[in-house]
């Protein structure tokens, strides 16, 4: 079996309030291999950090900004959508695997939200790792 | 740091838990929370509207001798509306009730805006546009008032001379600049017609100074919040119905009125503290109005402004196209260029967060506290580390 | 759509039909006779069924009047129950909007897959 590999998950710090839910080591304590990496805004997520994470041997990133709708800058959130999804420059490249990126956006007290959602995605990307290291 | 978690705590139980509520339910989409500042602008065309209905048979008299046999004046006219004209009465409530819900909304509007901190440092403008629009809807819902001419239009008006009366130096000329002359008189009521309406237009003036500093504000809810709108202030409408008044009397003091609280309180301000002390709290309730987007209260630190890295600038437009506060200029680049423009931040406008990071393709834009390499070699730190 | 979101939608959309019905017949002073039927109806000729709607809100006419007279409105009183059904119709719209709006998943996003 391979090795264990580690989901980045980058978050606005005005997003799912998750500081309760993270050790010294900005892990997940409840999602071991989570692993936070904090922003003002989602907003300043580049689809290029995104594929940067990949190459350097992330299993997948998770990108959590607040509510559409609800940004403290007003449209950080929906930026970062639009990009993730193609709709608006700068995109992700093809070559980014679209089922290891998950996009959530959740408000301030929604960390219970983020944490099941980030327990099933290490699951899933878990298992891919598992698949496609079957087929070599 | 104290007072700080104070607050959060007021705003954890005045909107965070209605708002996860109502997330709950319709989804981010339809909450009207996240539409706060849309709704007093859908409310504002409601006003338009229905004004422009009121407007087509509205005379803005006090006595019209050409028809000598009927009085036709302000209040008769408003009569007619209300009697005679299909459906008069429900055009006019609706008017009153969305001027009403304007105020509310706006006050909910102020309010989140408070207490999500969204008021303050290279939001400021918005700020003090805010407070100059709220103090134009007041004036414009007391006009309003005004213009029925019943016996609280009177009682108003001499209420409101009362007040301009007692400001020193220049009260003379306010009087007769309210009055259109020296006494109350046909003037008087065109003079009214003219600030309801031309105040109600110079609101789109002062709305565009609101939004001058904001890329694509948002300015209209989903229809699906504007028929609930509209039908909360329909059901206003049945609820409160427009009653008979008495036509004003100019040779009469009447003395009691009901009081519309959400435009009328500055009269009952005056009727207890009298002249002086109305205007007193008047001028402090918009000295403090005014100054508490003051950075001083707050102690913050300054905004560290995105900066350009201008050999790897490409000039695309693609930063400035995305910047939420209009903070980013493109301006012709140096001689020796390869490129056409090169963007430049302006930073007394930069919030500090990051889209245009985001937005750049090239690495060629970087906020200080946290530029591109360092996210990248922290995604690298926390890969390796086990 | 999940069948309980499409049985909501039909109740609501109901729901609005019945209250856009007491629109004409409240504006004619809540009278139910074939003058006040719309002539759209009449076009449909759905005339008979119109008036047996409008005998069903003809039972509310009363307590209506009753409060609006409590209440001293000015003006016609059918154009307030007018007003009223309105609200209920548009309420009924929103709200039948807003369940087949909400439906979306707002709070994740899963990226389709590029080939």
């Amino acid at each position: 079996m391979a090795e264990e590999r580690t989901v980045i998950t980058l978050i606005c710090e005005r997003a799912a309030d998750i500081n309760n839910l993270i050790n010294d080591k900005d892990e997940v304590t409840d999602a071991p291999g989570v692993k936070v990496l904090k922003f003002p805004c989602s907003g300043m997520i580049q689809p290029l950090m995104v594929e940067q994470a990949m190459k350097a041997g992330a299993a997948g990133v998770i990108v959590c900004g607040c509510q559409i709708g609800d940004c403290y800058y007003r449209e950080g959130n929906k930026m970062i959508r639009e990009r993730l999804l193609g709709e608006r420059p700068p995109g992700l490249k093809k070559t980014v695997d679209r089922k290891r990126v998950l996009a959530l956006w959740l408000s301030k007290p929604q960390k219970d939200r983020f944490l099941s959602e980030a327990k099933e995605f290490l699951s899933v990307v878990r298992r891919l790792d598992i698949e496609e290291s079957k087929k070599g | 740091m104290q007072e700080k978690m104070e607050k959060s705590n007021i705003f954890h139980t005045l909107f965070l838990e209605p708002e996860k509520l109502i997330n709950k339910v319709v989804t981010s989409k339809y909450n009207p929370l996240y539409y706060h500042g849309a709704l007093p602008q859908f409310i504002m065309y409601v006003l338009f509207l229905s004004g422009l209905l009121l407007f087509a048979y509205y005379v803005p008299t006090v006595d019209n001798a050409y028809f000598s046999k009927n009085l036709i004046n302000a209040f008769t006219s408003v009569d007619y509306i209300t009697n005679t004209i299909p459906f008069g009465a429900v055009v006019r409530a609706m008017h009153r009730y969305a001027g009403d819900a304007m105020v509310i909304a706006i006050l909910l509007h102020m309010v989140r805006v408070w207490f999500t901190d969204r008021f303050r440092q290279y939001r400021w403008v918005q700020w003090l546009s805010g407070v100059v629009l709220l103090l134009m809807v007041m004036f414009i819902g007391q006009t309003g008032y005004y213009l029925i001419w019943d016996e609280r239009s009177l009682l108003l008006t001499r209420m409101t001379v009362s007040a301009f009366e007692a400001v020193p130096v220049i009260g003379e000329p306010l009087k007769h600049w309210f009055l259109n002359g020296r006494n109350i008189t046909n003037l008087t009521l065109s003079n009214y017609l003219f600030i309801h309406i031309g105040l109600s237009f110079s609101l789109l003036f002062a709305l565009w100074i609101h939004y001058v500093r904001m890329t694509r504000p948002v300015i209209t809810p989903p229809p699906a919040l504007n028929y609930l709108l509209v039908a909360l202030i329909l059901v206003a409408v049945y609820l409160f119905p427009i009653t008979e008044t008495k036509m004003a009397d100019l040779n009469l003091q009447p003395t009691n009125m009901e009081i519309d609280w959400f435009f009328l309180w500055p009269y009952w301000v005056l009727s207890s503290a009298g002249a002086g002390g109305y205007w007193f709290w008047i001028t402090v309730l918009l000295a403090v109005l005014c100054l508490i987007p003051l950075p001083m209260f707050y102690g913050s630190k300054a905004v560290e402004a995105a900066e350009v890295v201008t050999n790897k600038c490409t000039g695309c437009r693609l930063c400035s196209l995305d910047c939420p506060y209009q903070a980013i200029e493109m301006v012709p680049a140096p001689a020796g260029s390869r490129f056409k423009l090169l963007a430049t931040v302006k930073a007394y406008r930069c919030s500090g967060c990051g889209v245009c990071v985001g937005a750049c393709a090239f690495d060629a834009i970087d906020l200080p506290d946290l530029p591109d390499a360092q996210v990248n070699l922290k995604i690298k730190e926390l890969l390796e580390a086990k | 759509m999940g069948s309980i979101r499409a049985v909501l939608v039909v109740i609501f959309a109901l729901g609005c039909v019945y209250f856009t019905m007491a629109m004409p017949w409240a504006e004619h002073n809540m009278t139910a006779t074939k003058e006040t039927v719309p002539h759209t109806i009449k076009l449909l000729y759905l005339t008979d069924p119109t008036i047996k709607l409008f005998d069903l809100y003809a039972a509310q006419k009363e307590k209506h009047e009753q409060e609006l007279k409590n209440k001293n409105a000015e003006g016609n009183l059918g154009e307030y129950v007018y007003a009223l059904a309105m609200a209920a119709a548009m309420t009924l719209a929103a709200l039948a909007i807003m369940v087949v709006g909400s439906e979306d998943e707002v709070e994740k996003t899963v990226l389709p897959s590029k080939n």
